[in-house]
């Protein structure tokens, strides 16, 4: 869940954020870029789950811990993302642009995040769509931008951005817009129904609802 | 330990593996605590603890040859002869792009494009095995000639890769002009070029190890529909192939593909169940083993293990992995091989590997109690170096010990 505690002017929030989508797309790749700033053109397949953590400074009072979950993408770990995305507050469903079955894929991965897991108050987590690996789509990038919009609108994400875990090419962006999501969540909720758990993580400041502007 | 303790170890290895008649259970006491890394030795220890040497010495060379042989069989059957008919109407390639629509699901075309999805798993995977040596993007010394040789009329795999992911591109692009569907929003540039990604670069006439890899997994998924091929069966014939492919002993290593096969059918014979989805529930499916290494924690530990519970640490957070490949994602290579030398010595396979995910757990107590979530998971899901093999391996021994 979302943990906010309040030291001083110091607010700390902890999100959880799922990173799914087919095979070989780049996922991991993509967390390696953001949390990290690195790039390999080869990462082992990922088995099950890897955990990433990302300390961001967010402005001069807010501080985010993100959890990343890279969550395998062959259909043989199918069992287990119920328990991969418990309690997340977000998600990048990431597709290879150079390659159309991942991105026939997304629909699919969609769906099942939104059977799986929901905001507290119902409503499906915020996802952001990545089309990776535009560093190899030659003649620039040839999507058509009112289509993906309107696709994005249709399924329910609510941005799409073109990625490069490789040319470190609107990674950050991305992320930024998802946090900014996730913020606007987590601060509506404070206002409206302040988060149990996390009062009871913090029961000595328990001030949190007075703390948000 | 000394010089001389290891060339005693060593003659042992040596005596052991010559004798008339193998006695697999001396073998196995000696594997248990790691087999010694001359004259091939392990290469040998491994083929016999995974039955693909009969214990008559007698049989070897004669059982050997079959094996050899049938396996030479199979790259015929599943690789040369359909390369040989695609080689021969290759031409005519846009008749072959469309051919996935054809509504007869037994056609012939729909089960080769099928095999080149498999393919391009499999690809994917081998490219990336243990990236942190060069070993597997080496060349062999042993290619198939069959495939490399520059006369060869043969679609190759490498081929086969590939063009399946030009014709992906291609193909999206057609379907764009005759479908409103919406899943076909995102449109795909044209290129005359599969991406990078798919290259090899290799001179004429040779193979990476990688590609060796490839083609025993082709085969394998081939033979074994029920299972075909999933993700981390790479980590499962990884050590395997690494072993048998650098044997000292020239003899051998010209036939390690033939003998990874079967090694690797071998293992994955009993390590199945933990492959397949629709197993995962049952008894002896993933969930099944991941719950005995709790159990065994939550007797040997219950500290530890009320912790992980309290902090919903999961086991398919990290145990899912450590099982599945017993621990080849774990360690690096070296370390990962001298971990199976013990688990192959398990008569009882795997129940060594429960205690020794346990014992694993167990010696990071310190900083898991102290620990929150985040660092919990990041501490599970990358093992510190520091903490030896010979470490884990004492402590899963003493937990074995104390359940009996």
């Amino acid at each position: 869940g979302i943990i906010a505690t309040m030291t001083e002017q110091r607010k700390e929030y902890l999100f959880k954020v799922l990173v799914i989508g087919e095979l070989g797309v780049g996922k991991t790749s993509v967390i390696k870029r953001y949390v990290h700033q690195i790039f390999s053109q080869h990462y082992r397949a990922t088995i099950g789950v890897d955990f990433a953590l990302k300390v961001v400074h967010w402005d001069g009072e807010t501080l985010i811990r993100l959890q990343l979950w890279d969550i395998a993408g062959q259909e043989r770990f199918g069992n287990m993302t119920r328990v991969y995305y418990r309690e997340a507050v977000g998600a990048f469903i990431v597709f290879d642009a150079t390659r159309a079955s991942t991105f026939e894929a997304v629909n699919k991965w969609k769906n099942d995040l939104d059977n799986k897991v929901t905001l507290p108050d119902g409503r499906n987590i915020p996802t952001v769509l990545l089309g990776n690996k535009i560093d190899q789509m030659r003649g620039g990038l040839l999507s058509n931008k009112q289509q993906m919009d309107n696709y994005c609108d249709e399924k329910g994400f609510v941005a799409w951005f073109e990625t490069s875990a490789k040319a470190n090419i609107n990674i950050d962006e991305a992320a930024k817009y998802l946090i900014d999501k996730i913020l606007d969540n987590e601060r509506s909720y404070s206002r409206n129904l302040p988060d149990p758990e996390a009062l009871e993580l913090n029961k000595d400041d328990d001030e949190k609802s007075g703390c948000c502007r | 330990m000394s010089r001389s303790k290891q060339n005693d170890r060593e003659t042992l290895f040596l005596e052991a593996i010559a004798a008339p008649e193998i006695n697999l259970k001396q073998i196995r006491k000696l594997c248990s605590r790691g087999v010694v890394e001359t004259c091939g030795i392990r290469a040998v220890c491994w083929r016999l603890l995974l039955y693909c040497l009969p214990t008559k010495r007698s049989l070897w060379q004669q059982e050997l040859t079959r094996q050899r042989s049938e396996y030479n069989q199979f790259v015929q059957e599943i690789i040369v002869e359909p390369g040989l008919k695609r080689f021969n109407t290759g031409n005519a390639e846009s008749s072959f792009e469309d051919h996935p629509l054809n509504p007869n699901p037994k056609s012939e075309w729909n089960s080769y494009f099928k095999d080149n999805e498999l393919l391009l798993q499999i690809d994917k995977d081998v490219r990336r095995l243990c990236p942190d040596i060069s070993f597997f993007q080496n060349a062999t010394k042993y290619p198939c000639e069959d495939l490399t040789s520059t006369e060869s009329k043969v679609e190759t795999l490498r081929k086969r890769v590939e063009r399946t992911a030009l014709n992906s591109q291609s193909l999206t692009r057609k379907r764009l002009g005759i479908s409103n569907v919406s899943c076909y929003y995102y449109l795909i540039s044209s290129r005359k070029q599969a991406s990078h990604e798919y290259q090899v670069l290799m001179e004429a006439g040779q193979e990476a190890h990688w590609e060796v890899v490839e083609r025993i997994l082709f085969i394998y998924s081939k033979l074994n529909p029920g299972t075909s091929y999933v993700q981390g069966m790479n980590e499962i014939i990884g050590p395997l192939y690494y072993t048998l492919a650098s044997d000292p002993n020239m003899d051998w290593r010209e036939h390690a593909e033939a003998d990874t096969f079967f090694c690797f059918t071998n293992l994955m014979a009993e390590i199945r169940d933990n492959f397949i989805k629709s197993l995962d529930t049952s008894a002896s499916g993933i969930e099944g083993s991941m719950n005995k290494a709790l159990c065994l924690l939550r007797e040997t530990d219950p500290q530890v293990w009320l912790l992980l519970e309290k902090q919903g640490i999961k086991p398919q957070f990290f145990l899912f992995r450590w099982l599945t490949l017993l621990l080849s994602q774990e360690f690096n290579l070296p370390d990962v091989i001298h971990i199976w030398d013990v688990l192959f010595s398990d008569e009882r396979r795997f129940t060594l590997l429960t205690a020794v995910c346990c014992a694993m757990i167990v010696l990071l107590r310190e900083q898991l109690l102290i620990n929150d979530f985040s660092h919990n998971m990041k501490l599970l899901q990358n093992y510190p170096m520091h903490i030896g093999i010979p470490t884990i391996i004492d402590k899963a021994n003493k937990i074995n010990k104390s359940m009996k």
